[in-house]
């Protein structure tokens, strides 16, 4: 049962900090615009709404990642799956000409494919977690242990993005 | 015993840090090198702020970006370039009707390069200030972004 909570957690944890790192830096202002083509907020709110989002990926990553708010955080990340999903399905209804897959994993092809049936597995995990047991840190020990879920979860997602980035160093250098 | 294991995993997060920032920066150096030697290639003035963005006629979009571009003057602080996927005569038109602000480019008799420049997945690359941001949609891109100002011709004197 731990062993499930804790996968089910770090799972949920390196998600989210994939949807952040995917929105940092540059991107950022590509994910602000994308917001736009959802036409639901006025011009003024976009920056707002686009830094809210980012935050709230950044606190449930360290949330899932440390384990604590048990059930206040699985439901804010079932209401923020739903309200995403709900927000999809306005946006294809309206441009059924465009192409629309979202844009939530910035560059990673893989993970933006089927946003929807995505969307609602998370949802289910997210929502089932709260069945597992808790999880809160109690001791050193397992402080450190979610240190150390929460380490390689950046880690990793950094040694890709250095992969990619050495892989397109390559493709740039071009002899005009 | 896991104590030093999350220590140890922490330095290797800095390490890791470090050493993205380093390739990072390297890979932004060498983008801009390569976008100055295309401009220069093709005689265009490299300006603060230049502009790729790459559009394809056949798109849904093209009416209403067509009809922003000849309509918005692009600021003299700027380099324009556009990439027009379109049979040639077409680019001719445009050429025309888009203004001198802006260098229009055959799509694919094109040099490779600018392709790779904008990267696969984007329609638009963006320098301005030591700063370099990408963007999906030229539509939205257009709208928000570019400051821009009403032709001047429509004055009444």
């Amino acid at each position: 049962m731990n062993i499930m909570a804790f996968l089910i957690d770090t799972l949920l944890a390196a998600m989210f900090f994939l949807a952040a790192f995917s929105k940092l830096g540059s991107s950022f202002a590509d994910f602000r615009l994308s917001i736009a083509s959802y036409r639901v907020l006025p011009k003024q709110l976009l920056t707002f709404a686009a830094g809210s989002v980012l935050f709230m990926e950044l606190a449930l990553f360290l949330l899932y990642g440390s384990g604590l708010w048990f059930v206040w955080k699985d439901s804010l990340a079932v209401l923020l799956f739903a309200g995403f999903t709900i927000m999809l399905l306005r946006k294809r209804r309206i441009q059924e000409n465009e192409d629309t897959s979202c844009s939530c994993f910035g560059q990673i092809e893989a993970l933006n494919k089927y946003p929807v049936i995505r969307n609602v597995i998370l949802m289910l995990l997210a929502g089932g977690r709260m069945a597992l047991p808790e999880r809160a840190p109690q001791d050193m020990d397992s402080a450190m242990l979610a240190l150390a879920g929460i380490t390689v979860i950046v880690s990793g997602t950094m040694l890709l993005e250095l992969y990619s980035s050495l892989k397109r160093s390559k493709e740039i250098s071009i002899d005009l | 015993m896991i104590r030093y294991a999350a220590i140890l995993l922490c330095i290797i997060m800095a390490v890791v840090a470090v050493l993205l920032w380093h390739y990072k920066k390297r890979l932004r150096a060498s983008e801009q090198s390569l976008l100055h030697r295309l401009l220069a290639l093709h005689d265009i003035p490299v300006h603060a702020r230049v502009t790729v963005i790459r559009i394809d006629y056949s798109h849904a979009a093209f009416k209403s970006i067509d009809e922003w571009l000849s309509t918005h003057a692009s600021p003299a602080s700027g380099t324009l370039i556009i990439l027009l996927d379109a049979p040639e005569w077409l680019c001719g038109i445009k050429r025309k009707s888009w203004g001198n602000h802006a260098t229009v480019l055959h799509a694919p008799q094109s040099h490779p390069a600018w392709s790779a420049l904008i990267q696969p997945g984007y329609t638009v690359a963006e320098w301005s200030h030591s700063r370099m941001r990408r963007f999906t949609d030229q539509q939205l891109y257009l709208n928000h972004i570019t400051p821009h100002s009403p032709q001047t011709d429509q004055e009444v004197i």
